[in-house]
């Protein structure tokens, strides 16, 4: 049986799954926006607020972050690059190490933003299915005549379904290379190629199964759409956001 | 007239690796016909010929009287196509969303749509796990879901390509049961595979490839014996003289 990880659908009946997508885009965009410029203590009120949404759905702490280990590294890289290159206060215990009190202040928020930006995704992602983020995307370019709306939330659609299968095909990739020991060659560039080359080879292959198996089954830009239906409950979700948004900026 | 007919259909890869030569076939309808041969004998290459994946380069296939290069959506209407590897033909979400993805590029009413669905997860007996993504399935039931996918589209001919390839004991028996009961109901059946044992005591022909060439064709009974001088071991029962067993019994 395959394992699942943290950036696929998760099927659910939670509040979340049963909201239209599109009024869900718009407050995903309101609350990424907000996330990426307000104070620390709106910043702490949002982080509480999706770490309860991410527990109710099951999400746990340690499986995110082993999702997100990479994502970690490039946070690292960051703070690290921040405190570093922000001037200000030397550390008084650590006089010799050239970072700045402010620098590692700025760089812990901004890790902390980015964190959130991409839980708030990976909340999104999980209650919501590929096929209506695409009806969606076709729902908000269709004013725009030259733009291939079909084609646009096809492709992104078909991003949305690759992504958890491009996980386990990295996962099974770096098993079998462990199994052969892999880990004993301590070059990187040896290991990355050790894995590059199979993983991307079984991949091209994936994604022509899946085109074909796509093909025989008639697919068509034609296709029957989605009917997306705002509720009275998606209204007061846009504007319950809109309003705590509101009230965060001014805390 | 056969229901599928094929005449000096041949076919060559890009690389010049001939996949086709001279196929001549003609099945009929409602039977099921097992494709045998060893890897590369052209089996996978003979069924993407069914419904349009693969272009004939001499030769054509028609399908209940018309040709596939002549009306190739038809042919993908009418030909159903399962997949050996599951998972590479699992488009959807959840069980229901895959089993609606052909129904929907058909353009069909969303009524009708939900209609062929619960049809189709109710005669696989999936409709319990309408709502579960299909990576948490089992391998016999994604493969029973790739049937339901196929059945949503009301085909008259289903093509499987090595339907039992990574299943245990019960995962066989759950597909092999549901391919008895689309032939019940009327469906041609073309079943490429080299594992003979599962399958054989249900064909009602036997088709034997290799090198891109039928090399033998018949009723079970009487070639399943020389199969092995193409690269396919025989069933068990067949190897001690005996009479072949359903795996269902």
């Amino acid at each position: 049986m395959a394992q699942l990880n943290a950036f696929g659908y998760r099927p659910g009946r939670s509040v979340l799954h049963g909201l239209d997508v599109r009024f869900k885009f718009c407050a995903l965009f309101m609350l990424m926006l907000t996330a990426m410029n307000c104070r620390p203590l709106p910043l702490a009120v949002m982080s509480l607020l999706a770490a309860v949404a991410a527990r109710r759905l099951g999400f746990s702490l340690q499986g995110i972050l082993a999702e997100l280990r990479y994502f970690l590294l490039l946070l690292v890289l960051i703070f690290t690059a921040r405190a570093f290159t922000t001037p200000g206060t030397p550390l008084p215990d650590l006089p010799w190490l050239p970072v700045s009190r402010e620098g590692m202040q700025a760089g812990a928020v901004t890790v902390w933003r980015l964190f959130l930006v991409v839980l708030f995704g990976l909340l999104f992602v999980a209650t919501t299915r590929a096929a209506t983020i695409k009806a969606a995307v076709v729902w908000f370019l269709r004013p725009f005549p030259r733009l291939p709306a079909q084609r646009i939330g096809t492709m992104l659609g078909l991003v949305l379904r690759f992504i958890p299968l491009v996980f386990l095909q990295a996962s099974a990739t770096l098993d079998a290379q462990r199994a052969r020991g892999v880990e004993s060659r301590r070059n990187p560039f040896y290991r990355l190629t050790c894995f590059a080359i199979p993983f991307l080879r079984r991949l091209f292959l994936s994604a022509d199964r899946f085109t074909e198996a796509m093909e025989a089954r008639c697919y068509t830009e034609t296709r029957t759409e989605l009917v997306l239906l705002a509720r009275p409950r998606d209204w007061w979700l846009l504007s319950g956001v809109a309003g705590a948004i509101g009230l965060l900026w001014l805390m | 007239m056969p229901i599928i007919d094929i005449v000096t259909l041949c076919f060559r890869y890009p690389d010049g690796t001939l996949g086709l030569d001279r196929i001549c076939l003609g099945i009929e309808k409602g039977t099921l016909v097992v494709v045998t041969g060893p890897n590369g004998s052209g089996k996978t290459t003979l069924l993407k010929h069914l419904n349009g994946l693969l272009r004939p380069q001499s030769g054509s296939v028609k399908i209940d009287g018309v040709d596939v290069a002549q009306d190739t959506p038809r042919a993908r209407r009418l030909v159903g196509m399962i997949f050996q590897d599951a998972d590479s033909q699992i488009v959807g979400e959840t069980v229901a969303a895959d089993v609606a993805f052909g129904p929907e590029n058909l353009s069909l009413p969303a009524a009708e749509v939900g209609a062929r669905v619960e049809a189709a997860l109710e005669a696989v007996g999936l409709t319990t796990l309408a709502d579960q993504t299909p990576q948490s399935l089992s391998g016999g039931e994604k493969r029973r879901l790739s049937i339901a996918g196929v059945l949503a589209m009301h085909p008259q001919i289903v093509a499987f390509d090595e339907p039992f390839a990574g299943l245990d004991y019960p995962g066989t028996r759950q597909v092999l049961r549901e391919m008895l009961r689309l032939q019940q109901a009327g469906h041609t059946l073309v079943v490429a595979t080299h594992d003979l044992e599962k399958i054989i005591y249900h064909a009602d022909r036997l088709i034997v490839m290799n090198g891109g060439r039928v090399v033998k064709d018949g009723p079970p009974a009487g070639i399943v014996g020389e199969v092995e001088s193409f690269g396919v071991r025989a069933p068990c029962v067949s190897r001690l003289g005996l009479e072949a067993q359903s795996w269902l019994s």
